[in-house]
């Protein structure tokens, strides 16, 4: 059984003559990270507000754990974590008072509190401000404040929206290692963001959201191969990098470009002095190994033929991976930046 | 009831003073510096006038001064209680929660009817001492205070003050700026219930040109004014006690209605806004 299920989700505002979600439909299975992607005004945070019960669906229908948001909201708050992308904190309240006061709200009886409390501030690194008076803490500490008040119920699934939207480098980089935990920790989870190469780090699955419409969604190397039509290979070879990339310019069937990096230009170049340039950087490259950048454009799985051919050629592979998606381009080869 | 989370944090955070020990012995230096001087005052001159009438007249001063602080207070109080969420952005999280909605709503009118109970509390020696001088001194034939108009009044206050900040709350619920609502809630009580009541009934009085109809339009019953002065002189008209008991109903009634509304269309009004 999926963990979420969204069936052709809609919903309409009285005040705009536009559906703000149109037509959505999504399955993620248990221990799915999510990546909710999409310009502003394009549905996310109406999407996530109807999974966490706090707006209803126009038409479709949302299943969270088998459990329908629209029915039974009562239940679905006890299994599902909401973050909002925007909130505001309590003053003159401290940090445990703040936790205590929701964990009560959910029903958390009052002798296993002071343990779940403990137990959130450590994993959102904030023992030390435990005795704090909520206002007083930074933008990213109150972002991560949040994040303990969304985990105190124990969620199965955590909706997240813009958890890092306006925090500093540092701040962000420890709520991407936070939601690394919690993606450990076998969470479902729905993370909306505008910072892709972040999302990419963490994000098994992605869709991206436009006007109101899922316009791709599923897994984050499948979606780049379908938008771009090929795969990125990397292959860092020893020795005969001139013989290695003419061996896989030969492979027309599989391999639509090779290019040469490690700061060398494009083998496109066409002019005198770029390709004396190319030749020499070859020279000092081709000595210390290189990497090859090869466009796959064959059937998935089947990349290994490629490393056949050079191994068998007696090239000295030290290296055969898939980078690292450019998730950037993808969300720019698919949007137009229109919202709904 | 106590142990409702709503009511706990809002009783707790409204209680807590953060300021430095010094500052807070300070405040409630001046807080009781202040009351001692009223009390001080009050007593003395009630205990030097020789009139019989004093002490009544003394305690009707006191309840008029309680009601007109209730009057003056607790829209203020209270109009804020779910717009100042919204403002600071908790009221999404709020909703987000396991709270029912009337754990959520009367947690909320609660705590800030046991604050407004607090003048009651602070006030209230001072209005048995008046009561008690006025039973003692009053002569035969004199103006006295009997304890079912002791009572009354004190019901009226309560009763005035729950409907006061039932009303605030309503409106805080349905508008989503504290000024916006603290404005509703003064304009309901002080130019709705005290002047417009007045006012359209003087119209009335006017057209039909019949001083009586202060006596029998239904208008005044929910006047606070009209209602405070029949406790205080239950007889002071033939209907007297019919205005009361028909004012009190409907403020008890409206105050019904308008929970009933928050309460029942919570989630949907929520949702939707």
């Amino acid at each position: 059984m999926a963990m979420i299920e969204i069936k052709h989700l809609r919903k309409e505002y009285k005040d705009k003559p536009e559906p703000a979600v149109k037509d959505l439909t999504l399955e993620l299975e248990q221990g799915d990270i999510f990546g909710f992607i999409g310009p502003n005004g394009a549905g996310k945070t109406t999407t996530i507000k109807m999974l966490a019960t706090l707006l209803i669906p126009t038409a479709g229908s949302a299943m969270v754990n088998g459990i329908d948001v629209v029915k039974h909201p009562e239940q679905i708050r006890s299994i599902v974590g909401y973050m909002p992308d925007f909130f505001g904190v309590y003053d003159d309240i401290k940090v445990w008072e703040y936790l205590d006061f929701f964990a009560a709200a959910y029903r958390i009886p009052k002798d296993r509190r002071p343990q779940i409390i403990d137990d959130v501030l450590a994993l959102t690194d904030l023992t030390v401000k435990k005795d704090s008076y909520v206002e007083a803490l930074s933008r990213g500490m109150k972002q991560r404040l949040c994040l303990a008040k969304t985990l105190v119920h124990d969620p199965k699934v955590m909706l997240l929206d813009e958890p890092a939207s306006g925090l500093d480098p540092r701040a962000r980089i420890e709520i991407r290692e936070l939601l690394k935990e919690l993606q450990a920790m076998g969470k479902t989870i729905i993370v909306s963001s505008h910072i892709l190469p972040e999302m990419e780090e963490f994000c098994n699955k992605v869709g991206i959201i436009e006007r109101g419409e899922m316009i791709v969604a599923g897994d984050v190397n499948t979606i780049a191969r379908t938008v771009r039509g090929h795969q990125n290979i990397s292959i860092a070879v020893v020795n005969e990098i001139e013989r290695a990339e003419a061996i896989l310019i030969g492979m027309t069937d599989l391999v639509r470009d090779v290019k040469l990096t490690n700061g060398l230009r494009q083998l496109n170049e066409t002019s005198a002095e770029d390709l004396r340039q190319q030749t020499l950087q070859r020279e000092n490259y081709s000595s210390k190994g290189s990497v090859l950048q090869v466009s796959y454009i064959g059937e998935p799985d089947e990349e290994y033929h490629i490393l056949t051919a050079l191994v068998e050629a007696g090239i000295k592979v030290r290296a055969f991976y898939t980078p690292e998606t450019d998730l950037e381009d993808v969300f720019l080869r698919v949007t137009k930046g229109q919202v709904a | 009831m106590i142990n409702n989370p709503v009511l706990r944090k809002e009783l707790f955070m409204r209680l807590r003073l953060r300021q430095t020990t010094q500052v807070r012995a300070g405040i409630l230096l001046a807080i009781l510096f202040s009351l001692g001087t009223f009390y001080f005052y009050v007593i003395k001159f009630l205990m030097g006038d020789t009139n019989a009438d004093a002490g009544a007249t003394y305690w009707r001063w006191i309840i008029g001064l309680q009601y007109a602080l209730i009057i003056l207070i607790t829209p203020a109080v209270t109009a804020n209680a779910i717009t100042l969420e919204k403002e600071q952005q908790t009221w999404d999280m709020l909703l987000y929660t396991n709270l029912t909605p009337g754990e959520i709503i009367l947690g909320k009118l609660i705590a800030r009817q046991v604050l407004l109970c607090l003048l009651l509390v602070l006030f209230l020696p001072l209005s048995l001492f008046a009561w008690m001088h006025s039973a003692m001194m009053g002569a035969n034939g004199s103006d006295t205070i009997t304890t079912g108009q002791f009572a009354l009044t004190y019901l009226v206050l309560f009763l005035s003050m729950l409907f006061f900040s039932t009303s605030g709350m309503f409106l805080s619920f349905y508008l989503k700026r504290t000024l916006y609502s603290i404005m509703g809630a003064y304009t309901f009580v002080v130019g709705g219930l005290i002047i417009g009541t007045t006012l359209v009934t003087f119209i009335l009085a006017t057209l039909f040109t019949n001083e009586h109809v202060f006596e029998y339009c239904p208008l005044m019953w929910i006047n606070p004014v009209m209602l405070m002065g029949q406790a205080m002189n239950p007889n002071s008209f033939p209907n007297g006690k019919l205005y009361l008991i028909f004012g009190l109903l409907s403020y008890v009634v409206l105050s019904l209605l308008m929970l009933w509304r928050m309460i029942y269309g919570f989630r949907r009004f929520a949702m939707e806004s």
